[in-house]
């Protein structure tokens, strides 16, 4: 019975002041030994940390400016779905290419330009001196040549399309 | 809606209108353009003056003559050329689906073998008299009918129909957008004009979208351009019509949420 009162007489032991400080001191100035993969960790979750700081910091002023507006962006119905104007513009897109596919083939078609016709005209006759040599070229100069160019140049011109062109040209 | 917020969509608006005009007009006015030639009505009637020139012998008319018509239709096959090669850009830098790649590779082919047809008919031009130029430019001209213009017509219709795509996707993920929506709202507090207004949205998407894949295969199938057309402008026009109901439904939704 004796030496059980002297066991819990045990617990009440404490290491003095002295040696208490001084050994708090050289644990607290020991170098810490953390492993590399565990200062990575730390790292990771700092940067983690500053990255949400930004972001919430971010979104509390697009809400102040207003230009977020959560209702509309959490929202279910989408707001593009209830915006006419973007309705209408796609709308609009398809008009116009209804009215492309309304558009004949212009093949069929034969289409007045004006001022081109002396210029083609004029060309026409140099190549076609050209082609013909120096004793054809005095008798592209003859009058009936001059006379025609002359009177294409005053009249209307009219631009042939290819398959009208061919069909004069076939007779 | 703020003023900016109004601007920012009417500004996105204008640039769709314009890309459609844009694409109006770098696909049809080239073909227009095309479509014409050089070659004008006083051009061919100096063939007449030529005949009807007294000054000329029989051998100076003849081979002026000869001269003049080999000028006229040589131009006219160069013109016809040149229409193919506006064809071919247009058809090659056109961006198709992945399922009708294949067909557009035959259409650049058989504009391939237009332009080969014209390369052999201008080298026959070289070696013929007047009775042959004649020939040419019928032979010419029968060709274009019975089969470039077919043919012409038949790319003109896969560009349309290739363009029209980039449409229906778009109305898709507006329809599934509005969807969420009326299932939501219904969800909430049934509103049977909603139902019906989007009921109607789809059952004409639905008639656009079946009208859009008989185009394509009309196009595949290598049917009368007539036939492709007619159905391609039926697509178009129950998507129009699928708008116009999706107008309804979303002025209902904005008369239920609140702004």
């Amino acid at each position: 019975m004796k030496l059980y009162d002297t066991l819990k007489q045990f617990k009440k032991i404490q290491p003095d002041a002295e040696f208490s400080q001084r050994t708090r001191t050289e644990i607290l100035l020991s170098p810490q030994n953390m492993r590399p993969t565990m200062r990575g960790v730390f790292a990771f979750l700092h940067v983690l940390e500053t990255g949400v700081a930004v972001v919430l910091a971010g979104f509390f002023i697009l809400i102040l400016t207003g230009s977020f507006s959560p209702t509309r962006s959490i929202s279910p119905i989408q707001y593009s779905v209830i915006d006419p104007q973007g309705l209408h513009a796609e709308a609009q897109a398809i008009d116009m290419q209804i009215q492309l596919a309304d558009v004949e083939y212009p093949q069929t078609t034969s289409t007045a330009m004006t001022g081109s016709t002396v210029t083609s005209t004029a060309s026409l006759t140099k190549v076609f001196a050209a082609a013909l040599g120096t004793q054809a070229t005095s008798s592209v100069s003859t009058p009936a040549a001059t006379t025609q160019s002359t009177s294409t140049a005053s009249t209307t011109p009219t631009t042939l399309t290819v398959d009208q062109a061919l069909q004069q040209l076939s007779n | 809606m703020t003023r900016s917020k109004i601007m920012a969509t009417t500004a996105f608006s204008a640039l769709l209108v314009a890309g459609v005009i844009f694409i109006f007009g770098i696909v049809r006015a080239p073909a227009a353009h095309a479509a014409e030639c050089g070659i004008t009505a006083g051009d061919i009637a100096q063939i007449t003056a030529i005949q009807n020139d007294p000054s000329l012998s029989t051998s100076d008319e003849i081979k002026q003559e000869l001269a003049l018509r080999k000028i006229l239709v040589g131009d006219t096959i160069v013109c016809a050329e040149q229409e193919v090669q506006t064809i071919q850009t247009n058809l090659a830098s056109t961006t198709a689906p992945s399922d009708v790649q294949s067909l557009q590779s035959q259409l650049l082919g058989n504009l391939n073998e237009a332009a080969n047809f014209y390369d052999s008919e201008m080298a026959q031009l070289n070696v013929v008299g007047i009775a042959g130029t004649k020939a040419i430019a019928a032979q010419v001209l029968s060709w274009r009918q019975s089969s470039f213009l077919p043919l012409s017509e038949g790319v003109n219709n896969f560009i349309l129909w290739a363009q029209n795509q980039n449409l229906f996707s778009t109305a898709q993920t507006r329809m599934n957008q509005t969807e969420s929506a009326v299932a939501f709202l219904e969800a909430a507090s049934a509103n049977p004009d909603l139902q019906t207004a989007f009921n109607s949205a789809q059952s004409s998407f639905n008639d656009a979208e079946s009208e859009n894949a008989a185009a394509q295969a009309a196009l595949v199938q290598n049917l009368s351009p007539d036939q492709s057309l007619a159905l391609i402008k039926q697509s178009l026009a129950s998507l129009s019509t699928t708008y116009q109901n999706l107008f309804t439904v979303s002025n209902l939704i904005n008369g239920i949420i609140p702004q």
